[in-house]
């Protein structure tokens, strides 16, 4: 509670420093007050503090602190390596690090909500900014689609959620997850119209994290919004939507998981062949993170099915582990395209950076490695950890996703052979300048991407 | 009277036969319509369907959480439909038309 | 369709509200939705048609009409309009605060007076961002 707090008045602190018309205070402030979050979330986690004793809506337990951890991490990385666009327009600097870090407030409500409230309060929170921030090109045609693609979407799915949550409620009498579970629990026979509002919620949810059959739109608008926008979407976003989906889907509707568990099985088989077919012939590199991402979401989703109601935490871990080294790559690679800068973001432009710039070549390699699986890299742990985890239940899905990940390495391999290759012509871009925030994003993402597997051995 | 809404003589079977009903034109004229304000309209619609379907279990189970619950989604529906509006104004100064048809210059 | 009816069922112990409760409320919409229609189709056929140019004109007030009515307004009128939606919504939370008035006691007061600050602080926002500002 303390970490949410001091986010949000950050966030309204960054909107008034922001008339000053300097951009480095706003840059200075929101990074103290994101990182004073941080602190604020490990403190009240370490003396397990409740700041409002009487409020049972949120519930900063472990899962949720984990969760709530990377995301703020994750901000502060993204407003780093996103500094100079974010605030390329003075008038505009303080607006958007603000929606950023409001964005991060549901964020964190989502990780940590008990109640149906909170969880649809934290959604909309999370959601509205974003679709501000995806066009935040104001006088960019392709910003400004991708913006409101995202938000007919977004909004369709908020009311499909809705209605899904409107029979839950008709059915159980109650908007308390806690008070939910003990109604499915004890009822000798669930009217199948929970079993309808379980399934639209569930919907609502594969929408959000872009999963086949509802991930159309996640191309376009990955591709049309501002890079680092486009990485705060793959990365917080995700994170949020699937630390929800623990709380929600293996805690409260586990009882009933013979009903959803089978249709995120095959969502998640889907994604992994949609995602790694089509990413294959993508010549955009925005469009392929995207349909990578979506083959990521369905190996994530793979460890959600894997639950098991006696060692729930365990699962938790695994999907954290997971998206936090997912999260890394695709910061290293949204720093990269911040970097190039280059607005037909055609693979093309990609030939020959390790030659222009070794160290920058070295760092976008390892990340292209832990999203392939490649062992040393903390991806391959991840990957690791959720197909040792599920093969006791379903051996077959661990060969598909096995099969999988050789589809994913050879067109991850095709991008580190453009990287390495020496380019044609003379390349289009003379000198890549790297700023020094986005030198010290590279240096914690790729060390953190580098070490992330051996810290596995400590716990 | 079992199975009735407080304070009238409708039973809840015909409040959610008739969310459902409202929420299913919602659901087609997003899927259906072309026109971006008009599919803003019909995702107002979705969400009124279910104040509706809210309101109507909230009496139904005697409790006043649900009517609560109404408030925050009108709240947040109109903060929505603020976002969806400038983001229109915004694209239709780019691009002259509200057509979504039209919106194609990512697919390719 | 049988779900709903599954559903009902469980609710529903039998149905009390009989066909002739509706009687009265049948009569009601046949008479509004006839007469509706017999304006719409009736009045062309009966009146009298007299055309000259002031006549077809649109009407404006009684005053000379001025100009084209599909000009594009300034974008000015829709960030406002834009704004008091917003403003306008929020007054809603009030609502349940003033029945409760009495019940919530001071606790209450501070969540309201919190509530109405962030709404000052939107407002004063808006106002340092000139987004009210008319001439500019």
């Amino acid at each position: 509670m303390i970490a949410l707090i001091t986010l949000f008045v950050t966030g309204l602190i960054t909107l008034f420093v922001a008339f000053t018309r300097k951009p480095l205070l706003v840059g200075i402030i929101a990074t103290i007050g994101l990182i004073g979050g941080l602190f604020g979330l490990m403190y009240e986690s370490r003396y397990g503090i409740r700041l409002f004793p009487d409020y049972h809506g949120l519930n900063f337990d472990t899962t949720a602190v984990m969760f709530s951890f990377i995301c703020i991490i994750f901000t502060t990385l993204l407003v780093w390596t996103g500094f100079k666009p974010l605030t390329e327009n003075e008038n505009h600097a303080g607006d958007h690090i603000a929606l950023m870090i409001f964005s991060l407030c549901g964020a964190l409500i989502m990780t940590s909500f008990t109640d149906f409230f909170m969880f649809f309060l934290g959604l909309e929170i999370l959601s509205i900014p974003v679709y501000v921030l995806a066009g935040m090109k104001k006088s960019d045609a392709l910003s400004s689609e991708a913006s409101l693609k995202y938000f007919l979407t977004g909004s369709f799915a908020t009311g499909i959620l809705l209605f899904g949550i409107a029979w839950i409620y008709g059915s159980t009498g109650s908007f308390d997850l806690l008070e939910i579970k003990n109604a499915i629990l004890n009822s000798t026979h669930n009217s199948s119209l929970l079993y309808v509002g379980v399934l639209l919620v569930l919907a609502s949810f594969l929408f959000k994290i872009g999963a086949v059959p509802y991930h159309f739109w996640s191309p376009d608008v990955y591709a049309g919004s501002p890079a680092t926008i486009m990485g705060f979407m793959a990365s917080v976003v995700k994170i949020a939507a699937f630390a929800a989906i623990l709380r929600l889907f293996t805690d409260t509707f586990d009882s009933i998981s013979g009903v959803w568990g089978p249709l995120v099985l095959g969502v998640s088989v889907l994604s992994m062949f949609v995602g790694n077919l089509s990413a294959i012939k993508q010549t955009r590199v925005r469009r392929l993170l995207a349909y990578s991402s979506i083959a990521h979401v369905g190996y994530a989703l793979l460890a959600v099915v894997t639950f098991d109601s006696v060692e729930t935490t365990t699962y938790h871990y695994n999907v954290y582990y997971y998206l936090l080294a997912y999260g890394l790559a695709t910061i290293i690679l949204i720093t990269a395209e911040n970097i190039i800068n280059d607005e037909s973001d055609d693979i093309e432009n990609w030939v020959g950076i390790a030659r222009k710039n070794p160290i920058l070549g070295l760092f976008i390699i390892m990340a292209i490695l832990s999203l392939a699986g490649v062992p040393p890299m903390m991806g391959f742990f991840g990957k690791y950890l959720i197909f040792s985890q599920a093969i006791y239940d379903y051996p077959y899905i661990v060969a598909i996703a096995l099969l999988n990940s050789g589809i994913g390495i050879y067109y991850y391999l095709k991008l580190i052979v453009k990287v390495l290759r020496k380019p044609y012509e003379a390349p289009k871009f003379d000198k890549l300048i790297i700023c020094s925030l986005q030198w010290i994003v590279l240096i914690i993402s790729g060390v953190l991407l580098l070490i992330g597997g051996f810290l596995l051995l400590l716990f | 009277m079992e199975g009735t809404l407080l304070n009238s003589g409708v039973s809840l079977q015909f409040y959610i036969i008739l969310a459902t009903i409202i929420f299913c034109i919602g659901v087609l004229g997003v899927m259906i319509r072309r026109n971006a304000i008009i599919i803003l309209m019909c995702v107002e619609l979705m969400l009124n369907a279910v104040n509706l379907l809210m309101v109507a279990f909230s009496n139904y189970h005697g409790k006043g959480d649900g009517q609560i619950f109404v408030f925050f989604i009108m709240v947040v529906a109109a903060a929505e439909a603020t976002v969806g509006l400038s983001i229109l104004v915004l694209l239709y100064r780019n691009r002259k038309t509200v057509d979504i048809g039209l919106f194609n210059k990512l697919k390719d | 369709m049988l779900i709903y009816f599954n559903f009902a069922s469980q609710f529903l112990g039998k149905d009390m509200s009989s066909t002739v409760d509706y009687i009265p409320v049948i009569i009601q919409a046949a008479v509004a939705v006839g007469f509706s229609l017999a304006t719409v189709f009736l009045v062309p056929k009966l009146g009298p048609k007299l055309h000259s140019r002031k006549k077809d004109m649109n009407f404006e007030c009684g005053l000379e009409p001025e100009g084209n009515a599909r000009f594009p307004i300034s974008i000015r009128y829709f960030v406002v309009a834009i704004l008091f939606v917003l403003f306008d919504v929020e007054v809603i939370f009030f609502y349940p605060y003033a029945v409760n008035f009495n019940a919530l006691q001071l606790n209450g007061l501070f969540a309201v007076l919190i509530f109405v600050g962030f709404f000052l602080t939107g407002f004063i926002y808006i106002l340092k961002k000139g987004a009210l500002e008319w001439d500019k």
